[in-house]
């Protein structure tokens, strides 16, 4: 082996070896929305309602209401409500008690989700049941967001009741 | 004149240039022994100490390995602040972006990550850094303890060198016999 392929061995060892390397990133490196699973968080459903029977919630939303000809419960991504699921919490507590807003969204108060897709399209209202524990007498907050698979969209206004 | 004579007559005029002129002598010696010390401080370059001592299928082996470990402990150091800098990044967006959520970041070696799987992902390369380095003093010991042995190996074959000084007493008996006697101290 001449010197010439030994210096080019070398060469590529050192590049390999060198290349191989991490470089810290910069501080900002994240402050792209574009490295943000689901990019833009979506809106959350509008004007929700209850209906209590005994132990049974009945839950009402709206998710394709349109707001300036543009759909109010929308993944800004997409610009439609498609691809949305939608994820339904409840209390015994009232949330506005919250210390931390991170609450809203712990997993203790969240019960389940609904898709889009899982509903007749473009019909509103559209409602999910919820069944209480028959020994539960007491106040009932229940509030709902949106998740586009990524990103998970602020809370809907709260609403609340009493099971006698 | 008896060749025995000769011989005595020689040995004589030896001992009496060496005893009365009190010279040191010394046995006639094969190599020197090998410096542990001076095998062991070669031995912090690469193959050094294997060197040294001649055992160059060694040296090949531990070059390989302390070369390699280096550069590990390099790399670690590097990915390290890589994913510390990541981390931080994530945390500094999370907040800027939605403080309310856990975002999922894009991690560059695939999938995503929250804020929280970003610090496990950090405190995981500090771990290999940590790792890298207790891999290179156990290769550094491994290599020593090896020079180490191929010292010990190498002495016991060799003659040591003794350095003292002879005393003679030559005496004659009835029977005209020559004594000769030898002290040597060393």
């Amino acid at each position: 082996m001449n010197l010439k392929i030994k210096s080019i061995i070398l060469f590529l060892a050192i590049a390999l070896a060198t290349g191989c390397l991490h470089e810290p990133v910069d501080e900002d490196y994240y402050n792209d929305i574009s490295k943000v699973k689901g990019g833009q968080k979506p809106t959350p459903p509008v004007d929700l309602s209850i209906n209590i029977i005994e132990h049974t919630i009945t839950l009402q939303f709206y998710t394709d209401k349109l707001g300036n000809g543009n759909l109010i419960t929308y993944d800004p991504d997409t610009g439609s409500n498609e691809n949305l699921y939608y994820l339904v919490y409840i209390s015994a507590e009232n949330p506005a008690n919250f210390t931390d807003p991170k609450l809203y969204y712990d997993i203790r108060y969240y019960v389940g989700y609904v898709a889009e897709t899982d509903f007749e399209e473009d019909v509103d209202p559209k409602t999910v049941t919820i069944q209480i524990s028959s020994s539960y007498h007491g106040p009932v907050y229940l509030w709902m967001t949106s998740h586009d698979g990524g990103r998970e969209s602020d809370h809907s206004t709260v609403i609340s009741s009493y099971i006698p | 004149m008896n060749y025995r004579i000769i011989y005595i007559i020689i040995f004589l005029i030896f001992c009496a240039q060496t005893s009365f002129a009190q010279q040191p002598f010394t046995f006639a010696k094969t190599d020197e022994p090998v410096s542990v010390w001076k095998a062991l401080a070669w031995d912090i370059l690469p193959g050094g100490g294997h060197i040294y001592t001649g055992y160059y299928e060694y040296a090949a082996i531990f070059a390989g390995l302390k070369i390699s470990g280096v550069y590990a402990i390099y790399y670690y150091y590097n990915y390290w602040h890589y994913r510390g800098s990541l981390y931080r990044s994530a945390k500094k967006a999370n907040q800027a972006i939605d403080p309310e959520h856990d975002l999922l970041f894009k991690d560059p070696e695939g999938g995503y990550k929250t804020v929280k799987e970003f610090g496990y992902a950090y405190d995981r390369a500090a771990h290999y850094f940590t790792l890298s380095i207790v891999a290179n003093a156990a290769i550094y010991v491994t290599s020593w303890l090896f020079t180490w042995y191929h010292v010990q190996d190498i002495n016991e074959n060799r003659q040591p060198t003794y350095v003292g000084f002879n005393d003679f007493t030559v005496t004659t008996d009835k029977q005209r016999t020559m004594w000769v006697a030898c002290t040597m101290r060393w």
